[in-house]
This record gives structure tokens, sequence and C-alpha cells, in this order.
């Protein structure tokens, strides 16, 4: 029996997670690029798959740069995969957005992406392709994505609560005549994002926290997606993608305590833009539970190459903080085999993080 | 109303063929040019061309030349774009793209948000565009001072034929909203 696979990419910001419950069944979670490719289409085809043939779902679990850079090209390339987002951009607002990505000022914000993104199905469904086989799917809480005999993929949020605020959020952000154009910043995305519940029958499950934060309304946030989680009677996680790259804010008591095993695989990738994880973070994600701990890459990221002498001194008079944003990054690669034992690779940058991290 | 006189101090004179350049060389001549063909409130009128007889040369003696002035200069070592990604109390981080290497990844930088000209504070928002300069600046005299300069760029607005796509995108795609799909 083929093990389960579960590989989180994360090359300093971005992220990309890939689930195999099967060597024929794909699901692409997020997207990065390194060197301009998205991630998961590399991988993919190093693992001797076509991409074409053997992705099946292709799901962005929130709108922020750091989640969908690629995403687009996902999709176009894996014709049979169905597109799955968040519940929260069903909204005239959201289309309006997309629609007026081409006249944004910074083409890089997402819109654009989600843009090419509708623009992608609503080529396939001109074709005749049902929306049931191409999407746009919606993820909200307790909603079963993928229903398989071997295995099932449940969305657990977002929340009701939380697709009104989103909607509202979106109707703020759509350009107003003579207001002046600005990169677009989706604050409270994070509240909207998807948490995912991979459950199989015979290799366990998995959690991904997405970006996910603690809300102080138990409504939405963490308190709701554990509802969802109970409600449904879903087992623990013995693999558990971190939310919010080990942020405070992501860590809910819930998740340690209810929602993954007690020695679980325990996966970050890191948010370089806004130095997370700390370490204070990874010392607190490793105090809650009794397995081990992995990252991506290092949070703190490289010292840029050095410039010329005048630069640089100029440099430092102005900015004494600098980091690279983006390195080649790492890969975490956990196989689950049917008898419960897993394995973890930690290739490029990814490394455990151990007693030295958090000294 | 403009005069013909005002015109030749540079306006562009769209009534009479060839512009103001072929009024302007022929007010430098001693005589009157030819208009004929000139509409008549165009023409100037005789003491508009008057010129003063010049006094006689006696001698003509050489004068060093004056010091050439150039103006003030920047030389460019180095230049960012940067995009602000968050702003406290003090300071402000920002991704960087550099101009001048494109080669180079994007960094992540904070900056004192006294580094900021009084002038651009209110620009200084998450979302917003800036550039980095770097370099010499070159007095007239050849000093040369390096600075950093940072100017947040003032956004265009967003207009009618803007928002007309972004309108059109929910008629084309409004359909994927629908439950019945």
């Amino acid at each position: 029996m083929h093990p389960l696979e579960v590989s989180v990419f994360g090359p300093g910001v971005g992220e990309c997670v890939l689930l195999a419950p099967r060597p024929d069944y794909w699901i692409v979670v997020d997207s990065c690029r390194v060197d301009g490719v998205p991630v998961a289409l590399r991988y993919i085809e190093d693992q001797g798959h076509d991409p074409a043939a053997v992705v099946r779902e292709v799901i962005c679990t929130h709108w922020h740069d750091d989640h969908h850079d690629g995403i687009a090209d996902v999709l176009r390339r894996c014709v049979s995969a169905r597109f799955w987002c968040s519940a929260a951009l069903r909204s005239e607002e959201f289309l309006t957005l997309a629609g007026s990505a081409r006249r944004q000022y910074d083409k890089k914000h997402g819109v654009d992406e989600m843009a090419e993104v509708l623009k992608i199905i609503h080529e396939r469904r001109a074709k005749g392709v049902r929306a049931a086989a191409v999407g746009p799917q919606w993820a909200d809480e307790s909603k079963r994505l993928v229903r398989e005999p071997d295995f099932s993929l449940w969305s657990l949020s977002p929340s009701a609560a939380t697709l009104t605020r989103a909607h509202n959020e979106f109707a703020e952000l759509v350009p107003k005549l003579k207001s002046p154009k600005r990169r677009l910043a989706a604050n409270e995305a994070n509240d909207t994002a998807v948490v995912l519940h991979l459950e199989t029958e015979s290799h366990g499950s998995v959690l991904l926290g997405s970006d996910l934060e603690i809300q102080t309304d138990p409504t939405r946030g963490w308190t709701a997606a554990f509802s969802s989680f109970r409600g449904q009677g879903l087992r623990r996680a013995h693999t558990y993608k971190v939310a919010h790259h080990g942020s405070k804010n992501g860590h809910a008591p819930e998740i340690w305590d209810s929602m993954v095993e007690p020695t679980p695989t325990v996966l970050l990738t890191p948010f370089r833009s806004c130095r997370l994880p700390g370490i204070e973070d990874l010392k607190r994600i490793r105090q809650a539970h009794e397995g081990a701990t992995y990252i991506t890459a290092n949070p703190r990221g490289a010292k840029p190459r050095r410039r010329s002498n005048s630069v640089e001194k100029t440099m430092r008079m102005v900015s004494s903080k600098r980091r690279l944003e983006r390195t080649p990054g790492g890969q975490l690669r956990v196989r689950v085999r049917a008898d419960g034992t897993r394995s973890v690779e930690m290739i490029g940058t990814a490394f455990e993080v151990g007693t030295a991290e958090t000294a | 109303m403009s005069t013909a006189a005002q015109r030749f101090a540079g306006e562009p004179n769209p009534g009479l063929a060839g512009g103001p350049s072929r009024f302007a060389t022929s007010f430098l001549r001693p005589s009157p040019p030819s208009l004929e063909g000139t509409p008549a409130e165009l023409k100037p009128t005789d003491s508009e061309f008057k010129v003063s007889d010049p006094a006689p040369i006696k001698s003509v003696v050489a004068l060093p030349a004056p010091p050439r002035s150039s103006p003030e200069r920047f030389d460019l070592l180095q230049q960012f774009v940067g995009t602000v990604l968050d702003v406290g109390e003090e300071t402000f981080s920002a991704r960087l793209q550099d101009r001048t290497d494109q080669s180079r990844g994007s960094e992540i930088a904070e900056f004192d948000l006294e580094e900021v000209s009084d002038f651009d504070r209110d620009l200084v928002q998450g979302g917003a565009v800036f550039y980095w300069s770097i370099g010499y600046r070159i007095s007239p005299s050849g000093q040369r001072t390096r600075v950093s300069r940072i100017r947040f760029r003032r956004l265009p607005a967003w207009s009618r034929s803007d928002l007309r796509d972004a309108e059109q995108a929910v008629e084309i795609w409004g359909y994927m909203l629908d439950d019945s799909e």
C-alpha cells in the first residue's frame, strides 16, 4: 500500500502544501514560486507524475500574496483539477476587485492572480465543463470537499459569522472614482482562511492550519473551527501544519488539546516579512506537544549580498535591519505508512527545530 | 486678450503658419519682417519694432571668461522601489526591490519614520510606494556629498474607464456566484 505523503514548501515568504492520499490523487493547497516556477508543479513533475493527470484539487486557503503566488499557473496546468477557495470570496465585491486587476497600480497584489484563476475557470465553463468539476467551489465550516472511498477532505473554516465581515471588507477595498490607487491590503484575510482536515481510512489524519488566528468572538477564528471539527467527529491529526507561521495569534489551545495527537509531527513555514516565527513562538510551539517540530527555512533569513562600500555605508545608516525576503527554501516531506509509522525528510534549507534555535 | 507683443514673448500663436519661431526670428532683425498675409489684429505696431541707434564702438577689450557654473547634479549609485508593509509608532517596514541590479531578490528592511520628509509623512501607509535613492549630490563648485533620499509616490486616482473594467467583471463572472451552478 502506498504511503500518504504530505509535503510542505516555504522559501521564507510563501507557502505551498501538497497532499497525496493516493499516487493518482494530489491536492495542491496554496502556491509559492521558487525561481519563478510554482513549487507544486516542479515537485510533482520531479516525482515522475504529470500534474495535468494527477492533481485533482487546487485550493487557495485565503487571499494573501504569500499563499497564492503562481496558483493560476498551477490551475492552468492541472486541467483535471477543481478550484476551491474561501467562501469569503463569494461576493460581487470580490469579483469587482478581481476585475480591476488590469488597472491596479501594483500588479503583484493578488487580485491579478485571482483574475487569472477566474478567466481559466470561465474558459473551461464555456466549454461545457460543470461547476462541480472545475469550480470555483467555496469552502467554509463543516464542509466535506472531497469524499473518496479511502479518504475525505474537510474544511473547518471560515465560519458564517466571518463571511459577513469579509464581504464588508471587500466592499471597502473596491476602487472608488477619484480615490488614489494603492496597493491592496486585505487586513482581515487571515480570518477567512480555510483550515483543512484530511482524514484517511488507513493512514490517520492531517490538519493544515492555514493562517487562521484566534478571535475573541467565539463564532469566528479557531474556536469556531474547533466547533466544526468536534461537530463532525473528526479524528486527531498526527501531522499538523502550524497556523499563521507559528504566530502567537495562531496558537489556539484547542489545537494542541483536542485536534492533534500528543506526539504529532509539527511543520512550520516562516514568514520573514513579519519575522515569524520568533524565538518565543518556537519555544511555545515546542512546549505545546511531545512530538518533533520542523521548519522549511530559517525565519530570520539571510543577509543580502554586499554592495559597493559607499552604498553599504549609507544603507546601514538609514536602515540597520535588512534581510533577504526569499531564499531557495526548503521542503519537509512526511510519509506515513499504513502501520502508522512516519518518516520526515528535510530537504534544502529545512531543519528540525531544536534547543539551539529556541535558546 | 493677448496682444501680438505678448505672443512674441514666447506664447504659441496658432493663427500664423510656421508658428512662433518665424515671428521670434523676425523680431531680432533691425527691420520689420514681411507680414504679408498676417491678419491685421496680429500685426505689430511701428513702436513695437523701434530700435534705438547703437553707440559707436571705439575699442574691444578681451575680458577673461567667467567661470562656468554648472547646476547641482545627482549621481545615482543605487535605487530601490519600496512598498510599505507595516507602520509602527517610530518605524516602518518595507519590501525593497533593487532597481539598480534587478537580478537581486527582494529584501525586507526597517526604517525610522524620521527618514521620511514632513512633506511625505502622511503618505506612509500600508501599501504605499516609495523610491529610495542613494548617490552623490555634486554642487556647482564640484563638492560631493553622499545622500540618501526617500520620496513617496503620489499615485494616480481611479478614473471612470478604470472602473468600467471592474464593473464588467461582475457581468462576466457573476454566474460563478450562483448557487445553482
